[in-house]
């Protein structure tokens, strides 16, 4: 214990000097204070001890808790990217039964799957997170559940009026639009209740990882606490008993150092990897998962635009509205992550075509600008909304799959080595423990 | 024992900042859900609805269906006047018209085949035969608008987005004079009330006693006609964008009965065996053509157009198509009436 290890001397870091200061300390104040040197030596040995399993069950209880913050990450991300698939198949569903609005009696039985396909994928996916999620989660689900059925209704009396060519038919279906999307602040509809619920999933995500960063300091706090005993002991020692080493208190406190060692990277890597995961290939599924849902809401628009023929002014801002979150999606996507940006591209060529449309039906070519959103084989020139669209959403369908599983598989990863750190730092308490009572004991022999 | 902290030091060194920089590094976060309007965008602007001028007293007096005496001798068809709104409409080749397409039996899309048909719409036929000709039916160009849309689309005109002539069951008045202008009458309508079987109701009256909810589209005429709590004190009156909506309410639950002229109530019995048309006309709606109020040159040209429909019997065919069945009363044709000037 020379005055080479005090504070401002050399270029330790600022914490060395203190832990070295802080050991003379108590190794002073262990010299000095009364009673017997027996009497210290056992207090010193129970101390150690007490202190050396402590930290041990104190440590394996952070690197735990760590391990669950991660995996609750793990889990909330992956009812995110569940809620938005459900997000997706809804606002589908819409697109499909707007667009089939215009065929009027001609429906097409591959579009009619279609549509039965994504409502019955819609409900499916809402039960099954709905039986996963906590409250919170839950109230909005179960509006989106019932707002769903309502929505079915709606289209199913859509569909028959049209099929028997009464107009009110146009009505239910402007409503069925409404209960899905509505464009009044407040007003209840699915795709703001499946927001509500993945508004939800964000912050248990994030809280999560806050959660994840901050257990780390439980292993930490008690690991340094104990080799500051250990360390004061050891001086103390050395004045005490003329003794430089104490083999088995050294090899408890470098034991001590090497698991904060490991602890620290293994810990470390965890958190990065949990970090990176929610950073990138998570972010990369919501941006495009919500580009993709802005997108289909758009494609909604863009029939009802033409359902309400010529007065379709509310409709086409919707579209605008939709297609604006799309882009900044997209841009988002494409900017910072640089992914995406094919995606973005086939969007642009989307919202190119769709204003080649509106100009053909504000020109008057209504039924031009039908058969367009019917898919023809061979739409009016500039104005091929259906393959850009189609493009656009095959493409972030091919974007989302994968992110998603990748986001699910590195959160997964991220984990998988805290479960045998937190046994081994257990262990590694109760070896220091042992180790302690074993070098105090030598010392103790000797003095009786 | 004196060397090993000191000697220790590197390996503390390393620990700590490691410890540190897990203990104390900023977690990542998932960005929230994306909006529409970018950052730097400015937020949208909200408008305010404008006031429109109503008619005096004096104004109210007289009739309101007296309209501009209809040009001496049609001109061919194809051979519009120069400078007149009709060569204009010839020169652009298409008529924009604007219709409702949803109201069965005057305007709506059949879904069969895609075409908007009704009695209005044969109307707005007869007027684009005598611009273009024959096949001139086919030269028009369908804007479906709203109720509430119906004078503002005829106030913009067809060059900034609105339309030349609007057939959508509009009925003529005077506060409707002074923002735009109207043909002669080609149909005599009548408010009346839509009612759910077997519920009792037979009046507007039975309504008003019972306190029940009534649905009317915002910007018509019907309702004004029921918001006048002089004469209506126990209604609940709902506005709706169009009046289809009001079928829906009724067929929702949501409301008890719908209110609106004879002609599209009977369209929507049409749509619902379940609701039936009760009680008596109890207000005249004449329906008129709706045109550009500088258009005068137009007006004329259809007052001349409707005066042809009325006298060759095409206005009876035209009734015949579309309104005998439904209504099952013969159809009388309505006198013209006018002497409205200039200005």
């Amino acid at each position: 214990m020379s005055g080479r290890g005090s504070p401002g001397t050399g270029a330790s870091p600022p914490g060395v000097g203190g832990f070295a200061s802080l050991a003379r300390t108590i190794g002073s104040v262990l010299t000095r204070s009364a009673g017997s040197r027996l009497t210290r030596l056992r207090a010193l040995t129970a101390a150690t001890a007490a202190l050396a399993v402590l930290f041990g069950v104190l440590a394996a209880i952070g690197v735990g808790r760590r391990d669950d913050a991660i995996s609750d990450v793990g889990v909330a991300a992956q009812q995110l990217v569940a809620l938005q698939a459900v997000r997706v198949s809804a606002v589908r569903a819409d697109a499909v039964a707007s667009s089939s609005y215009l065929v009027g009696g001609q429906e097409d039985p591959a579009q009619r799957q279609d549509y039965l396909d994504q409502i019955a994928a819609s409900s499916d996916g809402l039960i099954e997170i709905s039986n996963r999620v906590d409250s919170e989660a839950a109230a909005p689900l179960a509006r989106a559940s019932a707002l769903l059925s309502q929505y079915v209704g709606l289209v199913e009396q859509a569909r028959s009026n049209n099929r028997q060519g009464f107009p009110v038919g146009a009505a239910y279906q402007r409503q069925a639009n409404t209960v899905m999307s509505s464009d009044v602040d407040g007003e209840d509809d699915i795709v703001d209740s499946l927001a509500a619920a993945e508004a939800v999933q964000r912050t248990l995500v994030n809280n999560g990882l806050v959660r994840a960063h901050r257990a780390g300091a439980l292993l930490n706090l008690s690991g340094w606490a104990l080799f500051v005993l250990i360390a004061a002991g050891c001086a103390w020692l050395a004045v005490a008993f003329k003794r430089r080493v104490n083999v088995p208190l050294i090899a408890g406190a470098l034991l001590l150092l090497v698991m904060l060692t490991v602890g620290a990277g293994t810990q470390g890597s965890a958190i990065s990897s949990a970090d990176d995961a929610v950073s990138g290939s998570l972010t990369v599924a919501d941006l495009a998962g919500q580009a993709r849902s802005a997108g289909y809401d758009a494609r909604a628009q863009e029939s009802l635009t033409l359902i309400n023929r010529g007065n379709g002014r509310a409709n086409e801002a919707r579209w605008v509205a939709a297609a604006g979150t799309a882009r900044n999606a997209l841009d988002r996507l494409c900017d910072s992550r640089g992914e995406g940006c094919d995606l973005r591209d086939g969007f642009a060529a989307y919202a190119a075509a769709h204003a080649a449309l509106r100009s053909i039906d504000d020109g008057g070519d209504w039924e031009s600008a039908v058969a367009a959103v019917r898919g023809a084989a061979t739409p009016a020139a500039g104005a091929d909304v259906t393959g850009t669209f189609n493009a656009f959403a095959r493409d972030g369908e091919s974007l989302v799959a994968p992110s998603a599983a990748d986001a699910a598989a590195e959160l997964a990863d991220a984990g998988s080595s805290l479960g045998g750190l937190r046994v081994v730092v257990f262990l590694a308490g109760l070896v220091i423990a042992v180790l302690a009572v074993v070098g105090y004991g030598q010392r103790s022999r000797e003095y009786r | 024992m004196r060397r090993f902290i000191p000697s220790s030091r590197p390996v503390v060194a390393v620990v700590v900042t490691a410890v540190m920089l897990v203990a104390c590094s900023g977690s990542s976060r998932l960005p929230g859900a994306v909006g529409s309007v970018r950052d730097d965008q400015p937020a949208p602007t909200t408008t305010v609805s404008p006031s429109f001028p109503t008619c005096s007293d004096d104004e109210k007096a007289l009739d309101p269906t007296r309209s501009y005496a209809p040009t001496e001798t049609l001109p061919a068809p194809g051979a519009m006047p120069a400078g007149s709104t009709m060569a204009a409409i010839q020169q652009r080749g298409r008529l924009i018209v604007g219709v409702s397409g949803d109201t069965l039996l005057f305007g709506s899309r059949n879904p069969l085949n895609g075409k908007i048909e009704g009695f209005d719409i044969d109307m707005l036929k007869e007027v684009a035969k005598a611009i273009f000709g024959e096949g001139g039916e086919d030269r028009i160009e369908y804007r479906v608008i709203t109720y509430a849309d119906r004078l503002p689309k005829l106030e913009a005109g067809p060059d900034k987005g609105g339309v030349d002539i609007v057939a959508h069951t509009m009925t003529i008045n005077c506060n409707r004079w002074l923002r735009i202008a109207f043909s002669s009458e080609y149909y005599s309508a009548g408010q009346r009330v839509l009612v759910k079987k077997g519920q009792g109701f037979e009046s507007i009256e039975d309504l008003d006693a019972a306190g029940a909810t009534v649905c009317a589209p915002e910007g018509s005429t019907n309702i004004d006609e029921v918001r006048d709590t002089a004469k209506y004190p126990g209604l609940v009156v709902v506005g709706t964008p169009d009046i289809t909506d009001c079928l829906v309410g009724m067929q929702q639950g949501e409301i008890d009965a719908a209110t609106g002229d004879d002609t599209v109530l009977a369209g929507f019995a049409a749509q619902d065996p379940n609701t039936e048309v009760v009680g008596k006309r109890f207000t005249q709606e004449p329906y008129g053509l709706g045109v550009g109020k500088a258009n005068v040159d137009f007006v004329q040209f259809v007052n001349s157009v409707l005066e042809d429909v009325r006298s060759s019997g095409r206005w009876l065919e035209i009734y015949d198509t579309w309104l005998l069945g439904p209504l099952k009363t013969d159809g009388v044709v309505p006198v013209a009436t006018y002497g409205r000037q200039a200005g």
